[in-house]
């Protein structure tokens, strides 16, 4: 029997495209890329510290583009620097991410040309504060929506972008910078990597079996599961690529490939909690 | 309507129904069709009134009502003999008014023989000619007035004529002819009963689910019998409302586009019976009553027409006027068409491409003239049928070979032009133009008026006598503006009539025989009276009373309860205080109320003729009726019908049964037209092996208008409903393996075409003397044409016609269904073959 | 102001539908015949803004027969959704206690389509900004009433000072409760998940019956929760780098 109206969406899944999850996956990655940068620049291995900075600033422009070409008209960015609107996570993310891309851009700047070192190593103390907050924000945004999928794991949501974040940037590291200055980077992986299956199967947990069906059935599903075998072999690689470049690239770019794709996993999983009635309606019985 | 009570328009107000205390409406989709009127059924459901659809399918008017029965189409009149055989039976009728009201005490005459002893017939009947006679119709005596047996016991008695009639109408009879429960029918008797008689009203409402029947008219008779027994007639909260179509269709019958009529209802001359207008006028009028004068009716007509020329000395240019000699309506000139009859044809407001039944005649016919005239807002099918015809696509008609010359012209729409709609209760309103007719697009007053005028000039100068109705015809009428648009107001005002100075009459109580008046509509006169359109009042409701008299403007006189005179008890007094309306005022010495009296003023209640009295004066104080001769309301009807005097079951045209009651099996009556195109499904549809097992009707939805034209090519119309589809029930789609959704071809043997699945709930299977059968339901809105287009139902359909008003069988029809999509092409005509040898039938070659 | 919007007395026939694309101007959604029921709009989005739904309820044995009608619109939510997260400012509460979307000012950045508890919000054709019922704010502005609710035949969508409306529903619950089996009201509670709804519901039968969330809460209501645990998040994102970094192999 079809539920509701003839089956119909009770909310509507969301009118984005896919650079959205693209998105959510390069901030997240630049935002815990420069606090890394940072704590490397801190323990003196401007090595690993320049590819951070440097991934941050990649990721910051894969998201300003993503953004900016999803809105379709250029301008209309700055529509959203009109207002400040705590209660809006993307007006709020709006500050953060200019704040923090800003920072970045000053700091890899700085990087690139030698030039105003000491205002670049500033900028890049900010952005690594502002980072982990840069990584999880999206968590709000996505969680403060009606889709079941986003709007209920309240608690476990945004330690899966934090840990996916922390994937991406150790990953970021293990495949740019020399397995000999990357040991950080490769204990981040490692760590974000095993805590992204954990949260994973917490968010499972906080969602209970019918819900976490958006997760693990369909379009969603099958991104899940294939996310969770790239993690795993970029665990394992990244595990054994002490000290191996060749290795380390692999786990950084399997681990990379896993981060993406589980963005999309999670992405898919909202929207298909908001097309099939019966998510909305399991979560509102009474 | 005009036969049982004296006029042919509703006899309430659709603001009237709140006050009802019990609603039929059957034959009438009414919230989806009448969805402003549908309004006052749902203030009188919340106020507690028991609202009553009977109708094949559950549609939206259904889901509103308290009770929904599911009739088999057509058999509507099985249905409400079924109702006046329970009234008669428990003696429910209210038999104060039955008795001084109506004709059911009158004595008939000896030689009357009823279909009870005639198997089906009634006395008169001419098998040789296929039509009655009806001297042995009329009363037994009628010198002076008519003899009667107030006691309703004498035998030859209208009261009990009726009683034996219907005697075989039992409940349980009519539901295994109309595929229901008896007790169903009983619940509506009884409701109507139970809210009938001193304190309570019931309503009937209907449209054109009775009318396009072969036997239409007799089934409003059956309602006007329940109503006049019930006493519901001229009563608030009573009546029976005739649902008219078009914005201004009631207006067209009033000043008829009917061939066998003229204004105001005043039969058209026959070549063979009216030499010159005393002729007429004493074939035409009758002794009593409000047709006692028509005389002055028709002179005042020729004034308005002739002008000038009508005087005594002319005869008032009588001679001038048409002659009918025979049927010159719709269908028989299409028919006509496609005998090369008929050369060339005006098309307006109207799209028998689409709407006409059996539509792939009318585009054959269309294609048989020499010059056609569409004026229409669009192209549409009957403009542009010469290559876009399903005929077309079949190969049975090649544009080449078409040779009607089509000119379309473009036409101003409502909102661009000044005039005047009379609506479904007779209400005269007047509209404004708000803006500007676009490019070359212009009114159809504009058309003719002007194309009169190039007629007339053309004309001028001929001095043969045929040029003179063309020469006299008074013609002119202010033009304004750049198109020179002639004055509407000043049409309507020559249609209210002014006296010997010229001054605007002020009703038609003020007509004259003498050529003094001139009047263009007799029974619009005093829509502008005073020099005012009255037809343009506005006054909001709030500020009145509930009955608005002040809004618009209603004929006759801007009553809006016809007969209201029976809303008083013979004396005069309401029958109840709940139910008052119109009574008579001791004091005044005049009839008050809330509505203008429908009786004369002064006229008191005890009242009674004297000898030799006419007109108006030959009718009792305690007359309502006052167009009949009788004064009576018309339970049995002597004249106005050719066949019959009571309502006869009879099956329609084309049934998948055989008729129950009697072993005549369609109305005898009934104007056929057999020939290539236009053949009849075997009817019983058993004794052809089955061909056409299912009963096919048709019906409109609320997002679409009629043809489709006007509703077809308006975005936000067509995206509500942009598919034509078909409604069937479960069981039918499990029978014929449809799917939901998915495609059906539905074809008789004129016609294949197909439509999308609706299976639905709403249609539900019908056991008719024992068997299970099914319906097919069919929206008629589309054609080739337009944002959304699809196969057009009309082209399923036969052309068989009501005798009275010509009206053609377009529900209650037989065909087949099957999935899938139909033939295309050539493979049309060769599959309708098939389908006509499965059926025995002739096959078109 | 608000609508209250009496199933009992929608007829269906869609005047609401019709006169609210006529007066803002909106685009026809596609012609495609869904069979669902007379439902072809089949949704509330950016094009159209009144939607009619219709529900079969014929039984089996076609014993409950019941055809349920509801025109269903923006609920201009006392808490909503839209409003709370559009980042522009484009969406705003206007002196009427409406919601409306400033056309102008949006960006299209789709937010409010995800924060309707209701599925309203969708994208307009023309110009990918975002649309839905302005509760006819222009129509309002010089005195006439909204123009759906003028062209109802019934009354089934009325129009007014919505706590008048909240009273006259309570009444008219009362009043049609013994005839209509299943009357229940739907957003008069000022204590529901959205605060109430500007526009209110006199239902049938069950909201979801009519593709309504049975339970609807602004989205925003859990957002202080979400920061501080995103917070949290952080805090143990930015433990776990300084770990990394810190920790020497
Ligand atoms: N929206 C809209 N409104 C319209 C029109 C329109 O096209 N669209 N057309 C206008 C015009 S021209 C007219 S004449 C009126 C017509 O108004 P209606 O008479 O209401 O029109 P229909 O839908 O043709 O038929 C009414 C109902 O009759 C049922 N029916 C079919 N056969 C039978 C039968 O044998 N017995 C009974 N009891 N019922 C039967 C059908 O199921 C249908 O529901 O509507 C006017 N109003
Ligand atoms: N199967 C089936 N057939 C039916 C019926 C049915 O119930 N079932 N119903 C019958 C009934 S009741 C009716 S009334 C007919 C209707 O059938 P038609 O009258 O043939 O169909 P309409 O589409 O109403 O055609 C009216 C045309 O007039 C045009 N028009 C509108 N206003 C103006 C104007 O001011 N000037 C001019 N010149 N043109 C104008 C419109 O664009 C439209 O094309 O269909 C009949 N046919
Ligand atoms: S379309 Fe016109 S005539 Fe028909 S219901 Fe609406 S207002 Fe009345
Ligand atoms: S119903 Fe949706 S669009 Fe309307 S005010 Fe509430 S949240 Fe906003
Ligand atoms: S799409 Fe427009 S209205 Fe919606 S949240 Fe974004 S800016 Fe606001
Ligand atoms: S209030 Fe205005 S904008 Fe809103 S649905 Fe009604 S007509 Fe449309
Ligand atoms: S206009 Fe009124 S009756 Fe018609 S569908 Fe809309 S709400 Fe229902
Ligand atoms: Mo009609």
């Amino acid at each position: 029997m079809t539920q509701g109206y003839y089956g119909r969406p009770i909310v509507k899944p969301p009118a984005w495209s896919d650079l959205i999850p693209t998105y959510f996956f390069a901030g997240g990655l630049a935002g815990t890329a420069a606090t890394l940068a940072f704590a490397e620049r801190a323990a003196k291995n401007d090595r690993l510290a320049r590819t951070l900075i440097l991934g941050a600033a990649a990721g910051c422009a894969v998201s300003a583009f993503c953004l900016i070409a999803d809105l379709k008209k250029p301008e209309r960015f700055l529509h959203m620097l009109r207002v400040v609107k705590p209660t809006s996570p993307m007006s709020v993310g709006v500050y953060i991410f200019s704040a923090f891309s800003g920072s970045v851009f000053i700091a890899a700047s700085s990087e690139v040309t030698g030039i105003a070192r000491s205002a670049g190593r500033f900028f890049e103390a900010i952005a690594g504060i502002i980072g982990p907050i840069m990584s999880v924000y999206t968590s709000v945004l996505v969680g403060d929506t009606v889709m079941p999928a986003w709007y209920l794991p309240r608690k476990t949501l945004p330690l899966l972008f934090a840990a996916t974040s922390a994937s991406g940037a150790g990953a970021w590291g293990l495949l740019f910078a020399p397995a000999r200055s990357n040991g950080s980077a490769r204990r981040l992986a490692i760590l974000g990597g095993t805590a992204m299956v954990a949260a994973l199967q917490a968010l499972h947990r906080e969602l209970g079996p019918k819900q976490a069906e958006a997760y693990t059935k369909g379009e969603a599903g099958a991104l899940a599961r294939s996310a969770r075998v790239l993690n795993i072999s970029g665990i394992v690689c990244a595990t054994l690529a002490k000290n191996s470049n060749a290795l380390s690239k692999i786990a950084g770019a399997l681990l990379l490939a896993g981060g993406l794709t589980e963005r999309f996993a999670v992405y898919r999983a909202g929207c298909a909690s908001a097309k099939d009635p019966k998510y909305v309606l399991e979560a509102q019985k009474a | 309507m005009g036969t049982s009570f004296g006029r042919g328009g509703a006899t309430t107000f659709q603001q009237d129904l709140q006050n009802s205390d019990c609603i039929l409406i059957m034959g009438s989709n009414m919230a989806e069709n009448h969805p402003v009127g549908f309004q006052w059924v749902m203030e009188a459901r919340e106020r507690g009134a028991k609202i009553i659809h009977v109708d094949p399918r559950f549609t939206r008017t259904s889901a509103m009502v308290n009770l929904h029965v599911p009739i088999r189409p057509g058999t509507d009149t099985a249905f409400l003999g079924a109702i006046i055989h329970y009234i008669l039976e428990h003696d429910r009728a209210f038999k104060e008014y039955v008795v001084n009201y109506t004709n059911a005490p009158v004595i008939l005459r000896e030689d009357f023989k009823d279909t009870e002893e005639l198997d089906g017939f009634f006395s008169g009947w001419h098998e040789d000619q296929n039509r009655y006679t009806f001297e042995s119709w009329q009363y037994g005596s009628m010198d002076g007035a008519p003899h009667m047996d107030k006691t309703l016991q004498d035998p030859r008695c209208v009261y009990q004529v009726l009683k034996r009639h219907y005697a075989r109408y039992t409940p349980e009879t009519a539901a295994q002819i109309c595929g229901i429960d008896a007790q169903q029918i009983i619940e509506v008797a009884e409701a109507l009963c139970a809210n009938s008689g001193r304190e309570r009203t019931s309503a009937i409402s209907y449209s054109v689910g009775w009318t396009q029947h072969t036997a239409g008219a007799q089934t409003i008779r059956g309602a006007a019998i329940i109503q006049l027994l019930l006493g519901n007639i001229g009563r608030p909260g009573g009546g029976i409302l005739a649902l008219r179509g078009h914005a201004s269709i009631q207006g067209s019958t009033d000043i008829p586009t009917l061939f066998n009529l003229l204004p105001g209802y005043i039969p058209m001359p026959h070549a063979l019976a009216h030499d010159n207008l005393k002729d007429f006028i004493e074939s035409g009028s009758a002794m009593a009553g409000a047709w006692g004068n028509l005389d002055r009716y028709v002179v005042s007509l020729l004034k308005a027409w002739f002008g000038e020329h009508a005087t005594e000395k002319s005869d008032f240019c009588f001679d001038l006027l048409p002659r009918i000699n025979g049927d010159h309506s719709t269908y028989r000139s299409i028919m006509d068409m496609l005998d090369g009859k008929v050369k060339g044809f005006f098309c307006i407001g109207e799209n028998p491409a689409v709407g006409s039944g059996n539509s792939g005649l009318h585009r054959r016919a269309l294609a048989n003239l020499e010059w056609l005239v569409v004026r229409d807002f669009n192209e549409i099918e009957s403009a542009s049928f010469w290559y876009d015809a399903p005929e077309i696509e079949s190969g049975e008609l090649r544009t080449e070979s078409i040779k009607t010359e089509i000119f379309w012209m473009p036409a101003a729409g409502h909102t661009e032009k000044d005039g005047s709609f009379t609506n479904t209760q007779r209400l005269l309103q007047w509209r404004d133009k708000a803006v500007e007719p676009q490019d070359e697009a212009r009114s159809e007053l504009w058309f003719y008026y002007h194309l009169g005028k190039r007629i007339k000039e053309k004309i001028a100068q001929q001095a043969e006598p045929h040029a003179d109705p063309i020469r006299f015809l008074t013609w002119e009428y202010p033009e304004t503006g750049e198109t020179r648009e002639p004055s509407a107001a000043a049409v309507l005002r020559e249609i209210n009539g002014w006296d010997a100075q010229g001054k605007a009459l002020s009703g038609f109580g003020e007509l004259k025989a003498d050529g003094s008046t001139a009047c263009g509509c007799w029974i619009y006169c005093g829509c502008y009276k005073d020099e005012q359109n009255q037809t343009a009042r506005r006054k909001p409701g709030s500020e009145q009373n509930w009955v608005a008299p002040e809004w618009a403007w209603a004929w006759p006189a801007n009553r809006r309860i016809l007969y209201n005179r029976a809303s008083a008890d013979p004396q005069g007094k309401p029958w109840s205080e709940r139910k008052k309306y119109v009574w008579w005022d001791e004091q005044k010495s005049e009839w008050i109320g809330f509505d203008t009296p429908d009786f004369a003023k002064n006229k008191r209640p005890d009242y009674i003729p004297p000898n030799g009295a006419k007109a108006d004066d030959a009718i009792a104080g305690g007359q309502p009726f006052i167009m009949q001769a009788d004064g009576l309301g018309w339970i049995f009807a002597p004249t106005g019908l050719v066949d019959g005097p009571l309502p006869v079951y009879y099956e329609p045209h084309e049934s998948p049964v055989r008729n129950l009651l009697y072993s005549q099996q369609a109305n005898p009556c009934r104007r056929q037209f057999p020939r290539p195109f236009n053949e009849s499904n075997p009817s019983p549809s058993e004794l052809h092996g089955d061909a056409f097992p299912f009963v096919l009707h048709t019906y409109r939805l609320t997002e679409h208008h009629t043809a489709g034209a006007m509703s077809r090519s308006v975005p936000h119309l067509s995206e509500l409903q942009p598919e034509f589809f078909c409604e069937v029930s479960p069981e039918l789609a499990q029978l014929r393996g449809l799917i939901h959704g998915d495609w059906a071809t539905i074809f008789t043997s004129r016609a294949v075409i197909e439509a999308r699945v609706m299976v639905t709930g709403r249609v539900k299977p019908m056991i008719l003397q024992g068997k299970e059968f099914h319906s097919v339901g069919l929206p008629y809105h589309w054609g080739s044409r337009g944002l959304v287009t699809g196969d057009s139902a009309n082209d399923l359909l036969q052309i068989t016609l009501e005798p009275n008003a010509h009206i053609n069988e377009t529900k209650g029809l037989t065909c087949d269904i099957m999935p899938g999509r139909r033939p295309r092409g050539e493979a049309v005509p060769a599959f309708l073959n098939d389908v006509r040898k499965r059926a025995h039938m002739d096959v078109v070659t | 102001m608000g609508f209250f919007t009496d199933t009992t007395l929608c007829i269906g026939c869609k005047a609401c539908e019709v006169a609210c694309k006529e007066w803002n101007k909106l685009p026809s959604d596609g012609y495609e015949f869904t069979g669902e029921s007379y439902d072809n709009t089949k949704e509330l989005n950016g094009n159209s803004w009144r939607h009619v739904a219709f529900i079969e309820q014929l039984g089996q044995e076609r014993d409950t027969s019941r055809w349920l009608m509801e025109s269903d619109v923006c609920k201009h939510c006392t808490h909503a959704g839209c409003l709370d997260v559009c980042p522009t400012g484009a969406i705003i509460r206007t002196e009427f206690g409406t919601v409306v979307i400033q056309d102008d000012i949006c960006n299209g950045c789709g937010y409010c389509v995800v924060a309707c508890p209701f599925g309203v919000i969708g994208e307009k054709q023309e110009d990918h900004t975002m649309g839905k019922c302005t509760l006819c704010y222009d129509r309002l502005k010089v005195g006439e009433q909204p123009a759906c609710a003028k062209a109802c035949p019934t009354e089934s969508i009325q129009f007014g000072v919505v706590d008048e409306l909240r009273e006259r529903a309570e009444k008219r619950l009362a009043n049609v409760q013994a005839r209509f089996a299943g009357a229940q009201l739907y957003l008069n509670d000022p204590n529901d998940g959205v605060g109430g709804g500007g526009s209110l519901f006199l239902l049938l039968d069950k909201p979801e019956v009519y593709g309504l969330p049975p339970n609807p809460i602004v989205p925003t209501k859990d957002l202080p929760l979400r920061w501080r645990t995103a917070g949290i998040a952080a805090a143990l994102l930015f433990g776990a780098v300084v770990l990394c970094a810190a920790v020497r192999e």
